[in-house]
């Protein structure tokens, strides 16, 4: 069953191999940072496009949780390119998080030794990025991240400051032998910016200091933040803040919590007791030995804390993304399927009947057509007066029909003669309505029944969509159908007509043997030659009962079966060698392709509206466990001396 | 609570199954609201018993609440009864916060004693606990049922100046242990006044302002801010930010305009109530001369009556908009007219179909009718106008013999009219069943409980065939002649056939020959007077078949009201005489 071009779009194959970029290696490839820089590439860009995707289409997504997809772009993007391209040789960077007064700001301050972010008993004082450490160093890390820029922390008195950048402050020097620091927002404020800020934050951090207090360390909020933190930075320093002597018991508690948590990060934890009263928002140097020790180390083992971060980043939030990737690729599939049905449903109740109208195979205008072509062509003088008697013949055999009380049955409506044409258009055009109607009604039901029947996300959403549709009622569908069939026969039928009409003319015309051999061959019968014409039309073309001079022709056909055994063998070579003129099939051809396309017009105005909401979610397929599972080989072997 | 019904899964909404230690959930929702019937309340007081007599309905007629629903249903209906039974003097005061805010050690504060484990590990309170007056101890224990379970802590004390408080001790808000949070939600929602209690750390928690300005309602808040002698100092600065941060909420203090907010050390109240050495207590002097004598008996009763009023305001939203009550109303009111209209637009198409029907059998019925009417007609016209109508009836003959019966034409025609009509009305049935579903459908009703209504079996009855049989019958032999008419009309014929006998007797005395022509002018003119008069007489005896046929349309009219617009009738009626609910305080219109 061919689809009609263009109103219906065409079943797509299912796709489910993957496919691979055109300038992809074929699996596995040849090895190496090319590779390995190409595929991240390539996963990105489909890990983007399949954001996008979701985002494009939220009523088929909303359910389905998607954040795998973010943190594998942000580790593709963000952590594994930049650094493979670099060779391991960016600065670290350590990112502080935590949340609403922790501290945060002031350790930050005090291991600089002067007080250079803006720390507060309000919260939420840090909204943006701070960047800690030498200019040269900021840069490079920025430079390597084209979304971000470096601006200094002045800028941060503008309004509208900008998101993802990192605000250096002014005398924010840290000695060379300490990584590059960044202080974030608070994770858990009431201002969403502040707490989607900290994931830029994550982008660019090789190690996470996650810093605490008694009072938080089990909070919700922070719990789900480095469930996703911890699946991108693999070494955590966790900053016990604020504590006091009774707090022992809560700092147990947390390492064990924490270490059951996360199990595959490395770990180093820090006790920084609470100092009341001091004047200057710093801490004691003292106080933060240990962990300016442990963030020397992370500055002097760089490359190995860079190549097993990412490493590790790749097992986990490759695994996320894994998974979130195959959701996202099996809900595509379940549309499609959805789509597939509720397409196979039109198809079935209305394009269907609506092709297989009777009238499309009844092309009377034709017959009548060659009637007008050939009868006068094989007429002869007297044919002509017999052709006359037989026609007043019929009237006066309709009109006694008519007068008797039984001439209602065999004439249908007494005394007028009924054109075949205009029968055959409203029977067609009753039917048409009926189909229309019930196409209508069902396609709600069937919608109805499947939201109901299987419960499905995709089913249930769309049924509530269809029902918000403004739907035409079956009236105004019947009145433009009504309307739309006169105005179109006029327009499309009338040259098919009248085009086969000039091509009879000119075959007679080119064949006057032909003609001549009829009139020749019809001796006895060219004296009918209203009922030869007929018999002709009967050979070439089927014919239904009608009117009287058609029924002269439906009588005629028994008639001519019966004679046909009489008949001289030349007659019926003729009419056989005119049927299986090429013009007069495709002539036929020609009319029921036309009137079908009429009918299937007026079944758009009830797919068009639901069609729009059959959009297929397009996203090239992709295995993309089996990419992840191939960059982890890749970085093994390119990095591999590190880890 | 969500002061918004449609948002109500929202709120406490998702209760979890009882776990197999709990204590049997709230009685189940039972059928027949009798059940419901409170003998010791008038009716009209009891809001919980209206509202589960309006769902019952609701679900009866259009199918709402859903079968997913019930459970919330019963459940908030089961609050509100155990409620609306309460006597009103008392509060439940629950703590609300954050793990390690200290909220436990606030409520062992108050009491003066250990009532719940305090302990520096995070999120350690996992069950609620009480502290409540022996006189009120039924009381709380009635209206935490469903809550409590045997091992939670329940402190009965004597102190009468904490008599009109029931104090709750609640896990945290916003740990990483769900279950708390559904505790916590659990105890909230027979809440009447909230200890939001918040330190410096976690007064900026978007979990809870989020759960301040949707689950609160009409329930009062007093905050507490706590542990003001470690970290952080308290400032005025951050007084200001948390009102500021809270205005929007729409939070409704106990008394007076401001929300009342005391800054307190729990841990050093406790200790300078047990007796061990502590330190500053800030305003904790102030927030327990708040809860023992500004929260006197007036107040408390006043406090209690409007949360009472207020639950039975949200409840009604809650049911009216989870039984899609304006909904259906409207559903209704579209209706009845419309179905008229669907019943007009199907006499027309009957008429229609009857016309085009009866073009054929006219002829047949009038001539029927011509030949009872010349039954009774005796004489030469009679029997001239049976003699012509025999020869009709020959073809009729014809006609009977192609639809091959014998006598009982009227049956047979009455069939056939069936048949012809049968088609039309089916049809108009079956759009009428569809687009009522389409229409419930579109609102979010359950339509099948209305179409179960309309009645099923799409053939009609035998009775209507038998009365359309009857109505030809009744018109066909309608007409009768009397004798003086049959008389008048034969006595031209028969002036003439004694004029032509007399005129044959005269010749034959006269020995003449009787003139062939004066037979034939005779005989000619005899039958040009019979053909006359018989043209003129029968036509007016034919009469129209027009009145039987507008009989017969009006019986298929009454049958399809009786199918299609009855049902509709009566399923509206039953509809507006839902809700709205007798001592309610609003009828429940058009908000959702």
């Amino acid at each position: 069953m061919k689809p009609q071009p263009g109103l219906l779009p065409a079943f797509a194959a299912e796709e489910d191999a993957p496919e691979r970029g055109a300038e992809l290696p074929s699996f596995p490839g040849p090895g190496g940072r090319e590779e390995l820089l190409g595929r991240a590439d390539d996963l990105a860009r489909w890990v983007e496009v399949a954001i996008a995707t979701a985002k494009g289409a939220p009523a088929r997504f909303a359910d389905l949780d998607l954040t795998g997809l973010e943190l594998g772009l942000l580790l593709l993007r963000d952590r594994l390119l930049p650094e493979a391209r670099a060779d391991l040789e960016l600065p670290v960077v350590g990112v502080f998080c935590g949340g609403t007064n922790v501290g945060k700001s002031t350790l930050v301050n005090s291991l600089v030794g002067e007080v250079v972010t803006e720390s507060g008993s309000t919260a939420s004082k840090t909204k943006r990025l701070i960047g800690i450490g030498s200019p040269e160093r900021l840069r490079q890390v920025v430079q390597a991240h084209p979304a971000f820029a470096l601006l200094p922390a002045s800028e941060l008195k503008n309004p509208d400051t900008r998101r993802h950048a990192v605000y250096r402050p002014e005398h924010a020097d840290l000695p060379g032998d300490l990584p590059v620091l960044l202080d974030t927002p608070d994770i858990d404020s009431s201002d969403t910016r502040c707490r989607d800020a900290t994931r830029y934050g994550l982008a660019m951090a090789d190690f996470v200091v996650w810093v605490t207090t008694q009072q938080k360390y089990k909070d919700e909020s922070g719990i789900k933040f480095l469930n996703e933190a911890m699946a991108l930075a693999r070494c955590r320093f966790d900053v016990f803040n604020q504590a006091l002597p009774r707090h022992a018991e809560a700092l147990e508690d947390m390492m064990r919590d924490y270490g059951e948590r996360w199990p595959e990060n490395e770990r180093a934890i820090f006790r920084i007791a609470e100092r009341t009263g001091i004047t200057d928002g710093l801490l004691p140097p003292a106080d933060l030995d240990p962990l300016r020790e442990k963030l020397r180390e992370a500055q002097a083992d760089r490359r190995r804390l860079k190549g097993q971060a990412i490493r590790h980043g790749l097992a986990q939030a490759g695994n996320r993304l894994g998974q979130a990737a195959k959701a996202m690729v099996r809900r595509q599939r379940e549309w499609r399927r959805v789509i597939a049905s509720m397409n196979q449903r039109f198809e079935a109740s209305l394009f269907d009947p609506l092709r297989r109208l009777p009238g499309h195979e009844a092309p009377f205008e034709l017959q009548a057509a060659i009637m007008r072509v050939l009868g006068p062509r094989i007429q002869t003088p007297v044919s002509d007066l017999v052709s006359q008697i037989n026609r007043s013949a019929g009237e006066a055999l309709s009109w006694t029909l008519s007068k008797l009380p039984f001439g209602g049955w065999l004439g249908g409506a007494g005394g007028e003669t009924p054109d075949p044409v205009d029968r055959r258009d409203q029977a067609d055009l009753r039917q048409a309505r009926q189909v229309l109607e019930d196409a209508r009604f069902d396609l709600l039901e069937f919608a109805r029944g499947k939201a109901e029947g299987s419960g499905h996300p995709l089913w249930v959403k769309f049924h509530q969509e269809l029902k918000a549709l403004d739907l035409p009622t079956p009236e105004s569908l019947g009145g433009r159908l009504d309307a739309h069939f006169r105005e179109s026969s006029q327009r499309m039928l009338l040259p098919v007509i009248v085009k086969f009409e000039s091509e009879l003319e000119r075959f007679c015309d080119d064949n006057p043997s032909l003609i001549t051999a009829m009139k020749a061959v019809v001796p006895g019968f060219s004296a009918l030659a209203g009922l030869a014409a007929a018999i002709l039309s009967i050979h070439t073309l089927t014919i239904l009962p009608g009117a009287s001079e058609y029924i002269l022709g439906g009588l005629a056909l028994p008639v001519f079966e019966h004679l046909k055994g009489l008949l001289p063998e030349n007659l019926l070579k003729l009419s056989e060698s005119l049927a299986n003129e090429p013009f007069i099939q495709k002539a036929r051809e020609d009319f029921g392709k036309t009137r079908r396309a009429i009918f299937l017009t007026a079944a758009d105005w009830l797919y068009q509206p639901v069609g729009r909401l059959l959009t297929p979610i397009d996203l090239r397929g992709k295995d993309v466990a089996l990419e992840v599972t191939r960059l982890q080989d890749l970085w093994k072997e390119v990095f591999g001396d590190v880890l | 609570m969500s002061s918004d019904p449609a948002l109500a899964t929202a709120g406490p909404a998702q209760v979890m199954a009882p776990a197999p230690g709990d204590p049997p959930a709230l009685p189940p929702f039972p059928e027949d609201a009798e059940a419901f019937s409170e003998p010791d309340l008038p009716p009209g007081l009891s809001l919980a018993a209206d509202l589960a007599r309006l769902v019952v309905q609701c679900r009866r007629l259009w199918g709402r609440p859903s079968p997913g629903r019930e459970a919330e249903v019963s459940r908030r209906l089961g609050l509100l009864r155990q409620r609306e039974k309460s006597i009103s003097d008392c509060l439940i005061v629950v703590m609300l916060g954050g793990t390690k805010v200290g909220k436990t050690t606030l409520v062992n504060a108050l009491a003066g004693r250990e009532i719940g484990e305090a302990s520096a590990r995070a999120c350690y309170t996992r069950r609620p606990a009480v502290f409540v007056h022996r006189r009120r101890e039924g009381l709380a224990r009635t209206r935490l049922a469903g809550i409590l379970r045997e091992d939670d802590t329940f402190v009965v004390h004597d102190e009468e100046a904490l008599e009109r408080i029931i104090l709750v001790d609640t896990p945290d808000l916003d740990g990483i242990e769900a279950v708390h949070r559904e505790v916590f939600r659990q105890v909230l929602e027979r809440a009447d006044l909230a200890l939001s209690v918040v330190t410096t750390q976690k007064y900026d928690s978007h979990i809870l302002y989020e759960i301040l300005g949707r689950e609160m309602g009409f329930r009062r808040v007093v905050f507490v801010f706590n542990r003001i002698d470690e970290g952080i100092p308290f400032s005025e600065k951050v007084r200001q930010d948390l009102l500021a941060k809270v205005a929007p909420l729409g939070l409704k203090p106990p008394a007076g305009e401001e929300l009342p907010l005391f800054t307190i050390s729990a841990r050093n109240a406790l200790s300078g109530k047990t007796g061990a050495p502590g330190g500053p207590t800030g305003q904790f002097a102030a927030l327990e001369a708040f809860l023992r004598e500004r929260l006197d008996q007036a107040l408390v009763k006043r406090i209690s009556e409007e949360n009472v009023a207020a639950m039975r305001r949200e409840t009604e939203a809650f049911v009216a908009g989870v039984c899609r009550l304006a909904e259906a109303r409207a559903f209704a009111a579209d209706l009845l007219p419309w179905a008229e209209s669907q019943l007009a637009d199907c006499r027309a198409a009957l008429g229609q179909a009857m016309d085009k029907a009866f073009r054929g059998l006219t002829p047949e019925i009038l001539r029927r009718r011509e030949a009872a009417a010349a039954e009774g007609l005796g004489g030469p016209f009679g029997l001239y106008v049976r003699l012509s109508l025999a020869v009709d009836a020959m073809a009729g003959r014809f006609q009977l013999f192609l639809s091959g019966s014998g006598t009982d034409l009227e049956g047979v025609m009455a069939q056939r009219l069936l048949l012809e009509l049968q088609p039309v009305l089916e049809e108009h049935f079956r759009r009428f069943r569809r687009t009522v579903a389409e229409r419930a459908d579109r609102a979010d009703l359950d339509g099948s409980l209305l179409l179960g209504r309309l009645t099923d079996g799409e053939t009609l009855p035998a009775s209507v065939r038998v009365s359309i049989q009857d109505q030809i019958s009744e018109f066909v032999l309608e007409p009768k002649t009397s004798g003086g008419e049959g008389l008048l009309l034969n006595l031209l014929p028969l002036a003439i056939i004694l004029l032509l006998v007399r005129y044959f007797v005269v010749s034959l005395l006269a020995a003449h020959e009787p003139g062939a022509g004066m037979f034939l002018g005779g005989g000619i003119l005899l039958w040009l007077v019979c053909h006359l008069q018989a043209s003129f007489w029968l036509k007016r005896k034919g009469g129209s078949l027009e009145p039987a046929v507008r009989k017969i349309v009006d019986l298929f009219g009454d049958e399809i009201r009786r199918r299609m617009v009855e049902p509709v009738r009566d399923w509206t009626a039953d509809v507006s005489r839902v809700g709205p609910v007798a001592g309610s305080v609003a009828p429940p219109g058009g908000d959702k």
